[in-house]
């Protein structure tokens, strides 16, 4: 599937691959003296992506979470792979006090984020009521959602297809490289000299700027921000991140970036926290992964305190 | 009594779940210092049924009841540290068996001590623990106080994560140095004997937990134990133990996760134990529980069912003579004969925020038909049945 002219040798040993899925740029950089088998990792990680993008994508009908979407109210079957997809939203559900929610993508429906305008109160309140995971009844082999709820698995699909990338690669026997899904990072391993890899962390306020580049040697990075989807009005961010209970963005963190074992667990910590607001800097000090995380008021707190490079 | 179980942090509950996902999850962490501070109170009735009034000599059939306060503190006391503490307080009150023998009739007859005892018993256990990226060091000191017997003991242990924590070796030594002084020593030369006498034991421990697979563990421990001094029971009467006893327990834990959906998580938990010891004592004892775990937003609930059995044979010098040969060890102690004993037992726990309440009953019976296996035909009425209630809190913050 992955065409030679987009896999380019960098450097000695060094190859970056990319193709476009999940609907963003996904990036491969594989530390490997083979030629060969990095063309058969870049096709065998670009197929699984697109397989992950056929089953869960929200805009593909006959996609396996569309179904259970459309069948909402009946007990629908599921495969080993979605209930563990589901039950780690659940225990994200859980773990959040109920603020990281996947039933709550019915909000965007009231959020054009394309046009500075705030939902009318009215509009958002029947959305409201629409969610809750602790409605879902999941099972091993079946799961049940109220009528009317509806499942979006934005917020962990594309951790998910970076973590499966990464397995893909390491099965390959591929032990050097980063995975690159749009921002959400799995270090397969250091680079063949033994070095970290840098990765960038954007500058909320300047998002093409880089605010500092974490050394990773291994494990996942993903960020949360407000500068992904938004817009300003009467000098206020208004972010695509919702709080469920609310329906209005959270607006105390301008970025939360965490480094943690896979990008999975990275990306759930660091939308928890933003969905936490003031409350998640003592949060994120208990979960002992290394963050960075920015106000919108441009203070700094991170953990541990090792220098990074400006 | 049981160990407070620490809550899990976000971070482990979500590493656990993208673990079993088969994915790779760099970094697995070792046992983590807990982050929270845990205040507990426990209150138990440990209450023994009366004992057979057609076996017991001179009608007394009350036997003890015990009750317990429990309090305990558990708190990170430095970056690393952390420190579990725990004070008890036991109120005791009852008659307990002298000496049973065997009558020309062939039947046992307890002999009671007349007078209900009353005691009292303080206990203090404070243990620090050190947390490294791989494993674990902890020390523990504890000191005892009754009426009539002083204990102190310390112990340290330790334990190393390998294999990406896969499988957990575990290790320790434990000392403890006990004092008698009986109470009315006027009463037997016994008592006077025992008046200042000590007793010390030794423990070692090893163990190793291995994770099976993501649903199943199984943990396998070794302890051998010394003690040596004073090992008879000076209220007992003709109760002349060796003056030393060593003791080997097997130990085997298997744990089974079954995992029901979400919000209910079911575990299967079947422990194993052998154990002898050169009077030769052997037990083997078998128990299994099913905990069932419902869990919302803010508040669980677990509810565990257990089921234990219980066997051993008799020590070398169990006797049921009505007066033995004062040269050769000798005790008429019913738990040093052959029985069998069943327990069964309920507990539960309601947790809401950092608020924990727990109920636990148990019931056990103890006879000498249960022991299925070896010499039964002596009746033992000094056996004991017994029920336990224990109603707790605890909270953490």
């Amino acid at each position: 599937m992955v065409t030679r002219e987009v896999i380019q040798e960098v450097a000695e040993g060094l190859w970056r691959c990319h193709f476009t899925a999940l609907g963003g740029p996904c990036e491969l950089h594989l530390g490997c003296d083979d030629r060969r088998l990095t063309q058969q990792a870049a096709a065998a990680v670009e197929a699984e992506t697109r397989r992950i993008e056929a089953k869960y994508s929200r805009y593909q009908p006959d996609s396996v979470l569309s179904q259970l979407n459309a069948r909402a109210g009946l007990a629908c079957p599921i495969d080993a792979e979605t209930h563990q997809l589901l039950n780690f939203a659940w225990l994200c559900f859980q773990q959040s006090d109920g603020l990281f929610d996947i039933s709550s993508g019915v909000l965007q429906q009231a959020w054009d984020f394309r046009q500075p305008r705030l939902p009318e109160p009215q509009t958002l309140q029947p959305l409201l009521r629409r969610i809750g995971l602790e409605r879902m009844q999941l099972q091993s082999d079946q799961v049940q959602i109220p009528a009317d709820m509806e499942l979006d698995l934005g917020g962990l699909g594309k951790e998910y297809a970076v973590d499966r990338a990464a397995a893909v690669c390491q099965q390959l026997g591929i032990r050097s490289g980063l995975i690159d899904f749009g921002g959400d990072i799995q270090v397969l391993g250091p680079k063949a000299d033994g070095s970290p890899w840098l990765v960038a962390v954007r500058n909320p306020a300047q998002p093409d700027q880089p605010l500092a580049g974490l050394p990773v040697y291994q494990g996942g990075v993903a960020s949360s921000g407000n500068y992904e989807r938004g817009f300003d009005l009467d000098g206020r961010r208004y972010c695509h991140i919702l709080n469920p209970r609310t329906g209005y963005p959270v607006d105390y963190w301008a970025s939360v970036t965490v480094v943690s074992g896979s990008a999975l667990l990275a990306g759930c910590l660091s939308t928890i926290a933003m969905l936490k607001q003031a409350t998640a800097l003592a949060w994120l000090q208990q979960q002992k992964q290394a963050f960075l995380a920015v106000t919108t008021d441009g203070r700094q707190h991170r953990w541990p305190d090792q220098p990074s490079v400006e | 009594m049981s160990q407070q179980q620490k809550p899990l942090t976000a971070f482990a509950v979500l590493s656990a779940a993208a673990a079993s996902m088969a994915l790779p999850v760099a970094d697995a962490q070792a046992e983590a210092r807990p982050d929270e501070r845990v205040i507990s109170y426990r209150n138990s009735q440990y209450q023994e049924d009366d004992a057979p009034a057609s076996r017991t000599f001179n009608g007394v059939t009350d036997r003890y009841s015990v009750n317990v306060h429990q309090l305990g503190f558990d708190t990170p006391i430095a970056d690393d540290w952390y420190l579990t503490s725990e004070l008890q307080y036991e109120t005791m009150s009852g008659a307990s068996p002298m000496q049973t023998y065997e009558n020309s009739d062939g039947q046992s007859v307890l002999v009671m001590s007349g007078a209900s005892i009353d005691d009292t018993r303080i206990d203090l256990k404070l243990a620090p623990t050190r947390y490294f990226e791989q494993g674990t060091v902890g020390g523990s000191v504890a000191i005892s106080s009754e009426n009539d017997y002083q204990s102190l003991a310390a112990g340290v242990n330790g334990s190393l994560a390998l294999f990406n924590d896969m499988a957990t070796l575990q290790g320790g030594v434990s000392l403890a140095h006990d004092t008698l002084s009986p109470t009315d020593p006027e009463l037997s030369t016994a008592r006077q004997q025992a008046d200042g006498a000590t007793k010390t034991t030794v423990s070692l421990f090893q163990g190793v937990s291995l994770v099976l697979n993501k649903d199943s563990a199984l943990n396998l421990g070794l302890v051998a134990t010394h003690s040596s001094g004073y090992l008879s029971d000076p209220y007992k009467t003709d109760d002349r133990r060796p003056d030393s006893r060593a003791m080997l327990a097997l130990s085997s834990r298997y744990r089974h996760y079954l995992r029901w959906g979400p919000g209910q998580e079911n575990g299967w938990h079947l422990d194993a134990r052998w154990y002898q010891d050169d009077w030769s004592v052997r037990s083997q004892t078998l128990t299994t529980r099913l905990v069932s775990r419902w869990t919302g937003v803010h508040w669980r609930f677990e509810l565990t069912p257990m089921l234990r059995y219980y066997r051993q044979s008799q020590a070398a010098f169990y006797g049921l003579e009505q007066t033995p040969d004062a040269n050769n060890p000798h005790s008429s102690d019913a738990r040093l004969s052959t029985y069998g004993a069943l327990a069964l037992g309920l507990s539960s726990e309601l947790g809401w925020k950092a608020w924990s309440l727990s109920l636990d009953y148990q019931t056990y019976d103890a006879s000498e038909g249960l022991a299925l296996v070896g010499d039964t035909d002596k009746e033992t009425p000094g056996l004991v049945d017994y029920q336990l209630f224990s109603l707790g809190v605890s909270y953490q913050y």
